[in-house]
């Protein structure tokens, strides 16, 4: 432009001072004219001027364009200056772009960082930040999978923990690396404590379900140990097998800074969790021993209360068994002087019946208030069942027209018990039995017996009235009884029994139908 | 005729032991420890029937002071608790036999005929 510009007004100088010179020559030549025209004829004057007017005009235009060839150089020059300084300043606008991109990607880089680690430190869950770190490197920074693998030091393995991206789960689940496996690369990587670029080979037991051909042998595997307070702890893994992009040094840089922090955070979340799960089991012992000290106090309780109870029932039994003694001695010695005929002979029996009665309320409540002093010998229960049953088949069986019906296990262990005291408890359940089945459709007493590891089982079941549901319940507590004629101790005593022989007693019952009672033994007493 | 001691604080009780026995034994009722042992100083009864509880004396004391001195005699134990329930119990407390009350005459009976081997 400028050019041009230059070129027009040096065009208008150049006709200008032509002008001026023809204008100069014709003024001069007619003012010199007559002094010329005195020397030279009209014909050689008219001659010199338009060869002198040439001359001169030559002189001047050549004059002229030198000048103006000296203008345009320089210009040229000026020109060719401004030219490169334009490609200068281009070049420089490029780079500043080129900066300021690598600027802005730099930037998203840190703010993805940012975002990871915020979203890594913002939970101490293992799994979730797992979850958190590699949806973020899938997410942020591009990989199609990503597995972590953490140390197993027991086994000294690597095993896949968490992953995002792998099809096969179940093969992954399957995969374990053995530390011992030097010329495994990933297991090179870890021992070495570097992140390495790895090309796709099946043996490096990642599982792919795409076509393995398109990718093997392409550098797009990344393995890059995580690291805690100095130790490595794992390795993640991540590849591009799906998008196939290679991987360069610049994605393991990131990745490094960012595996440095999940190495920290997964090693802070399983303190965590380890603190936690000492805190769960702590709290569990401190719940524990809350139970325990709960029981001890109840039992405590329940001990003194039955040792305050034993005394009295000692002191009671006592003194209420020396009178007993007495009315009884002299009923006896009464009832002997009277014959069987006499019609005072039964008022003497009466007499005997009743301290019969008053004595097994004593002793009842005596049994009861004491802790059961087991004499323990290796004996077969169905020995106790048998003596026992023979007995009621000739007296309560007969008495209440009881079918009985015994399915002994022949091959019953032999266990520690109290014969006498366990002989009780069977008395006591066979006896209510019999008592509940009066005026029942059917009567029919079962006794099993059975046994399997640990217990032997005898399983005492009848067809009376059973008990209501709100009463089964309360059948053990002591003092509970539904019959007229009941201290409402047996079953109480016959569990302190049952108890005392680390056993257990417990009833089912259906109302109207009959009570199954079981009771379990243990075979190493 | 063999004598039986019986050594029970209760006067009505040891009248019925007395009146239940006399016919078969001849009795001679104490209600002390003492002066049982005192009368076992010069006398030999062939059985012994003891309360388990004395007022100046338990009837197992009793028992250690009489195998002092006279440690084949027969005894028999009457007691108000079940305090003896094997034959261990027996033998610890070194006597023969026991009773619990209310005492059934019959069972007396029968148990100073064994120990006495009528």
């Amino acid at each position: 432009m400028n050019e041009q510009k230059y070129l027009i007004r040096l065009k208008w100088i150049s006709i200008l001072v032509f002008s001026f010179l023809m204008i100069g020559i014709v003024f001069f030549g007619k003012a010199s004219l007559p002094y010329l025209l005195q020397t030279f004829t009209p014909k050689f004057l008219n001659v010199a001027y338009v060869v002198s007017s040439f001359i001169i005009s030559a002189l001047f235009i050549s004059g002229l364009f030198s000048f103006i060839n000296r203008l345009y150089l320089k210009m040229k020059h000026f020109e060719d200056e401004l030219e490169e300084t334009n490609i200068l300043n281009r070049k420089m606008t490029e780079e500043s772009e080129k900066k300021n991109l690598t600027l802005s990607q730099k930037n998203e880089e840190l703010s993805n960082m940012h975002k990871i680690i915020r979203e890594m430190t913002q939970t101490m869950d293992l799994d979730k930040i797992l979850d958190v770190i590699l949806e973020s490197i899938c997410k942020y920074l591009n990989y199609d999978r990503a597995i972590i693998c953490l140390i197993e030091e027991e086994k000294r393995i690597l095993k896949p923990f968490h992953n995002l991206g792998v099809e096969n789960q179940e093969l992954l689940n399957k995969t374990e690396i053995s530390l011992s496996l030097k010329d495994n690369p990933i297991v090179q990587a870890v021992l070495e404590k570097k992140p390495k670029i790895l090309k796709w080979k099946e043996d490096l037991n990642i599982p792919f379900s795409g076509n393995v051909a398109e990718i093997k042998n392409k550098p797009i595997v990344g393995v890059i140990p995580l690291e805690a307070r100095g130790n490595i702890i794992g390795v993640l893994i991540v590849d591009n097998s799906k998008s196939k992009q290679l991987l360069e040094e610049r994605n393991l840089r990131e990745l490094l800074v960012f595996t440095n922090q999940a190495g920290l955070a997964i090693e802070n979340a399983r303190l965590y969790e380890t603190e936690k799960l000492f805190k769960e089991q702590l709290q569990n012992q401190v719940n524990l021993a809350v139970q325990k000290l709960e029981q001890t106090q109840a039992q405590l309780i329940q001990s003194e209360k039955l040792s305050a109870l034993g005394e009295m029932a000692a002191v009671v039994s006592h003194e209420v068994r020396n009178p007993l003694s007495t009315i009884r001695g002299s009923a006896e010695l009464i009832d002997e002087t009277i014959p069987a005929d006499n019609p005072n002979k039964k008022y003497s029996n009466f007499i005997l019946q009743e301290v019969d009665r008053l004595n097994r309320i004593v002793t009842d409540i005596l049994s009861f208030s004491q802790i059961p002093r087991l004499i323990l010998k290796k004996t077969n229960l169905n020995d106790i069942v048998d003596q026992l049953c023979s007995f009621l088949q000739a007296s309560d069986f007969v008495k209440y027209d009881i079918k009985y019906f015994g399915l002994l296990d022949k091959n019953l262990p032999q266990v520690n018990i109290d014969v006498e005291q366990l002989k009780q408890v069977i008395l006591n359940i066979t006896q209510n039995a019999c008592h509940f089945m009066v005026n029942r459709p059917l009567r029919q007493l079962e006794i099993k017996t059975y046994f399997d590891d640990k217990y032997i089982y005898l399983k005492i079941s009848d067809t009376g009235a059973g008990i209501p549901p709100e009463n089964v319940g309360k059948i053990f507590d002591p003092f509970f009884s539904t019959k007229t004629k009941g201290t409402g101790l047996g079953l109480a005593i016959s569990r302190n029994i049952i108890n005392a022989h680390k056993g257990k007693i417990i009833v089912e019952s259906k109302l109207n139908s009959g009570s199954v009672f079981t009771i379990s033994l243990p075979i190493e007493g | 005729m063999k004598s039986i001691m019986v050594v029970e604080d209760e006067e009505l009780l040891s009248q019925i032991y007395e009146d239940a026995l006399k016919g078969n034994y001849k009795v001679i009722v104490f209600k002390t420890g003492k002066t049982a042992l005192q009368y076992l100083e010069n006398n030999k009864p062939d059985l012994a029937i003891l309360d388990v509880k004395l007022p100046d004396m338990s009837g197992l004391k009793l028992v250690t002071e009489i195998r002092r001195k006279y440690f084949i005699l027969p005894i028999i134990m009457c007691t108000a608790y079940d305090t003896f329930r094997s034959d261990f119990d027996l033998w610890t407390a070194k006597i023969s036999d026991y009773l619990v009350k209310p005492i059934v005459l019959d069972e007396l009976k029968k148990k100073i005929k064994k120990i006495l081997g009528e």
